[in-house]
């Protein structure tokens, strides 16, 4: 029991050592970058796994049925009633998808339509906030101001448009883009867009390609239809936001000729017209469903699977559509990112090593340094247990100052990541004098730490070589700054700072800026854990040093 | 004193003698035995050779008495401090402390051996560097309180160690560290540390040997001081007027003790 006690002399040396020792201050400071990169990383990851997933889910709903063809399953109404008798099933909206060509201001595009019943479809998805405009901002555009226009008639509320769909002039349908469709839409580095490039009150011709139902191009050709742009919507979602395009359903199925359609009937042997109508039922591509509160995503996908499974049953001659949760329909991209938060746990692990290795070979310097005080420590009564908790104790007091202080700084570059890049994007590589600023401060920063060190001719030495270092270290940087500074901040903007962090070109708009309490506190710990194995080697070597040979060393 | 540990018990009565009361000049007889060295022999090995530097050392030293150990460098005194004070093994003998063999005692026991029971005094100081002159001092007391323990015995630690430090001079050096002291300060400093504890015996190697001959008296008058206070000294030193003022001089010659013998 003795041994666990912690005798007051360590605490006293530790406190002594922590403040006047360079080496382990090192180590702290090693342990404070390895923490802080570590949660900077993990957390900008984990971040984005979590925009990108609420994203999936808030694109689709919970759980997805799907046609396995471009030609869409039919009798969906009856299908859509039945979900939605289902306890587990909130509502359910059906969607048809094509793939098409816009032509806006001159300019020609291929898109994705997406044919949807509006009210229906806000309530299962994400629809209605990602409208980007306002009638007011569009009066603002104009220079004027929309408090003394209101009210404003509900046919010129972009916003009521758009929730509608409705024809907005004579006899053409609305439809709303996503802002990066629009050819011409340009954004700032701050990600921000440039309102007098909106599309928003144009024409756009809207062509699309109907397919019989076997999948074949009818003997009509390409269908194309006049449509007046009544908003544009901005997911944060960069692939979805350059190529969506939303337009009333029955509209799409029309020109897709996935409508219902009743036909006369004539004799095939006389070729007389029969009594009856044939029908063909209308058509669509997806059917989005939104589960109902308290249950678990798995059992509105079985409950929704079963009941499909039932109703393809009563309809023989129609291909069983595929039902698929978001988390599957946006596995290709979630489960990259997965892996790379697997990665993360990897470097998690590779830099826990490096703080290990760290801690450990300043540590035995500490001890080589000491080994006279440690002989001195034995004379006074110190035991072998208190000599080596006298050094993972110091190891623990590193492991802690250098996590914290890590945290500390991890904490206040994610939550200012956006700023941080933003003013990267602005400030770096502008000129050379950053660097020269650098160099100044790596000068300034030696000879203040050299003074403050450890008075002792040694350490003054290798705080001057340090001096010496950094300032080379700043001199060449400065000198290749001169010209090139611009070029390699450039490529290391493109190649190192992944596509989504660029605002300009985001993926997502803003870099994920929370920290997760139980990632950062794991990765503390980890931090600590590591600093206290790093110095155990040492502490062992400590303890197991020959008092009388330690006396002697000099 | 209270404090628990094996030999407490007899040290606690014996510690009254370096308190104030023996103002009498230095005991004619000495008291009984404190310690007994028996048949100590020690060996070195390098490079295959073997140094044989003890070979059978006796010695007794009675409580209260001022023993000097003399000679040559390299005659193995230092070796012989070391042992009595629990800091190295020997390959056989032993050394008897409270009618125990401190040898056989388990590893914590000669720990607090060390600590309590015995006091050292290096030749070059070895303080701490990091601490100023009274955290020096304090080392002793801290290595035997735990940091909960520290708050009820800081008190009485730190009035000890500022009485010392005053005993010896330097009352107004106490926030000094060593860098900032003269090496007869320094010296002054380690001998209040190795009084910390109120040890039964004050082991002291050489404490002269880096010191000018001016400083070296000022010392070696506050050894004898504290002698005729009652303090055990063992001393080893190669210098003959050094060791004058001890009650008892021996020498260590072919690594065995003769006493008095003079060459
Ligand atoms: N760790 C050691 N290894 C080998 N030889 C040693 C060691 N320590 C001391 N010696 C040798 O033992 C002898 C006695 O040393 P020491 O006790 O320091 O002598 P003194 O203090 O009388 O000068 C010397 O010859 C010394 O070289
Ligand atoms: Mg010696």
């Amino acid at each position: 029991m003795r041994f666990l006690l912690f005798f007051m002399y360590k605490l006293t040396l530790i406190l002594k050592y922590l403040r006047r020792k360079l080496g382990p201050m090192f180590a702290a400071l090693a342990v404070m970058l390895c923490t802080a990169m570590v949660i900077i990383v993990i957390s900008v990851m984990g971040g984005f796994l979590d925009v990108l997933q609420t994203s999936a889910k808030q694109l689709t709903g919970d759980v997805i049925v799907l046609s396995r063809s471009l030609t869409g399953f039919a009798y969906y109404e009856e299908m859509i009633d039945q979900l939605e008798e289902l306890p587990q099933v909130d509502a359910a909206s059906p969607v048809v998808t094509a793939l098409g060509i816009i032509n806006l201001h001159g300019q020609t595009v291929g898109v994705k339509v997406i044919g949807i019943e509006p009210g229906g479809f806000s309530k299962i998805v994400r629809y209605e906030e990602t409208l980007q405009w306002s009638t007011q901002d569009m009066l603002a555009s104009y220079g004027l101001d929309g408090a003394q226009t209101s009210p404003i008639p509900p046919e010129f509320d972009l916003k009521a448009l758009a929730t509608r769909l409705d024809p907005m002039a004579g006899n053409h349908p609305a439809m709303v883009i996503g802002v990066e469709v629009n050819p011409w839409a340009d954004r700032d580095s701050q990600g921000g867009y440039d309102f007098s490039y909106s599309a928003v009150q144009q024409q756009a011709t809207l062509t699309v390609l109907p397919l019989t139902e076997r999948g074949a191009p009818t003997e009509l050709g390409p269908a194309y239809a006049k449509a007046v742009i009544v908003n544009e919507f901005k997911s944060g979602f960069l692939e979805v936001d350059q190529s969506q395009v939303f337009i009333r359903i029955d509209v799409l199925q029309k020109m897709l000729d996935m409508d219902r359609k009743e036909s006369k009937v004539f004799d095939p042997e006389s070729g007389e017209e029969l009594p009856g109508k044939s029908v063909r039922p209308a058509r669509v591509s997806e059917v989005l469903i939104r589960g109902a509160d308290g249950y678990s995503l798995a059992e509105v996908h079985t409950a929704v699977q079963d009941q499909v499974d039932v109703f393809t049953s009563k309809h023989p001659n129609m291909t069983p559509p595929r039902v698929l949760t978001w988390e599957q329909l946006y596995s290709h991209i979630i489960n990259a990112v997965k892996n790379e938060k697997g990665m993360v746990t990897f470097l998690f692990i590779i830099i826990s090593l490096v703080a290990v290795v760290m801690v450990a070979t300043t540590f035995y310097m500490t001890v080589l340094e000491k080994t006279r005080d440690i002989g001195v420590l034995r004379a006074v009564g110190a035991s072998q247990a208190g000599v080596m908790s006298l050094f993972l104790g110091y190891g623990l007091a590193v492991g802690v100052v250098g996590s914290l202080l890590g945290l500390a700084l991890a904490v206040s570059v994610v939550w200012h990541l956006n700023e941080i890049q933003y003013w990267l994007a602005n400030h770096l590589g502008v000129s050379a004098h950053y660097t020269w600023c650098a160099a100044g401060g790596a000068l300034i920063g030696a000879i203040v730490g050299g003074t403050i060190g450890y008075p002792k001719r040694k350490t003054l030495r290798g705080a001057a070589i340090m001096a010496m270092l950094l300032l080379l270290v700043g001199v060449i940087g400065a000198w290749i700054s001169l010209d090139q500074v611009e070029d390699l901040a450039y490529k290391l903007n493109h190649t190192i700072s992944f596509k989504m962090w660029d605002p300009q070109t985001y993926f997502f708009d803003r870099i994920p800026d929370k920290v997760k309490f139980y990632d950062a506190l794991f990765i503390v710990l980890g931090a600590i854990l590591s600093s206290v194995i790093g110095a155990l080697i040492p502490a062992i070597l400590a303890a197991r040093l020959d008092p009388v040979e330690a006396l002697r060393y000099e | 004193m209270g404090m628990g540990g094996a030999m407490n018990d007899t040290i606690s009565t014996n510690s009254g003698s370096s308190g104030p009361q023996t103002l009498d000049p230095r005991p004619q007889t000495p008291g009984p035995p404190l310690l007994t060295v028996t048949d100590l022999h020690k060996h070195y090995h390098i490079g295959g050779q073997d140094l044989h530097v003890l070979r059978g050392v006796d010695i007794t030293v009675g409580q209260g008495e001022w023993v000097a150990v003399l000679g040559s460098s390299g005659s193995g005194k230092s070796t012989l401090l070391h042992l009595i004070g629990g800091l190295d093994r020997p390959e056989r003998g032993s050394v008897t402390f409270d009618r125990r063999d401190i040898f056989k005692l388990p590893g914590a026991a000669i720990d607090r051996y060390r600590n309590r029971h015995v006091g050292f005094v290096f030749q070059s100081y070895h303080l701490l560097p990091e601490m100023t002159a009274l955290e020096n001092v304090l080392t002793g007391a801290m290595i035997r309180s735990s940091i909960l323990g520290w708050p009820a015995r800081r008190g009485e630690a730190k009035r000890r160690a500022i009485e010392l430090l005053k005993r010896v001079g330097l009352g107004e050096r106490m926030k000094h560290r060593p860098s900032k002291l003269s090496g007869g300060e320094r010296q002054r400093v380690a001998i209040a540390r190795a009084l910390v504890n109120e040890p039964d015996v004050l082991l002291a190697d050489e404490p002269t040997g880096n010191l000018d001959t001016e400083t070296g008296k000022q010392i070696m008058a506050l050894i004898t001081e504290l002698h005729q206070q009652g303090q055990t000294i063992v001393m080893v030193t190669h210098d003959q007027q050094i060791a004058a003022a001890a009650d008892r001089r021996l020498w260590l010659h072919d690594g065995a003790l003769t006493e008095g013998l003079a060459s």
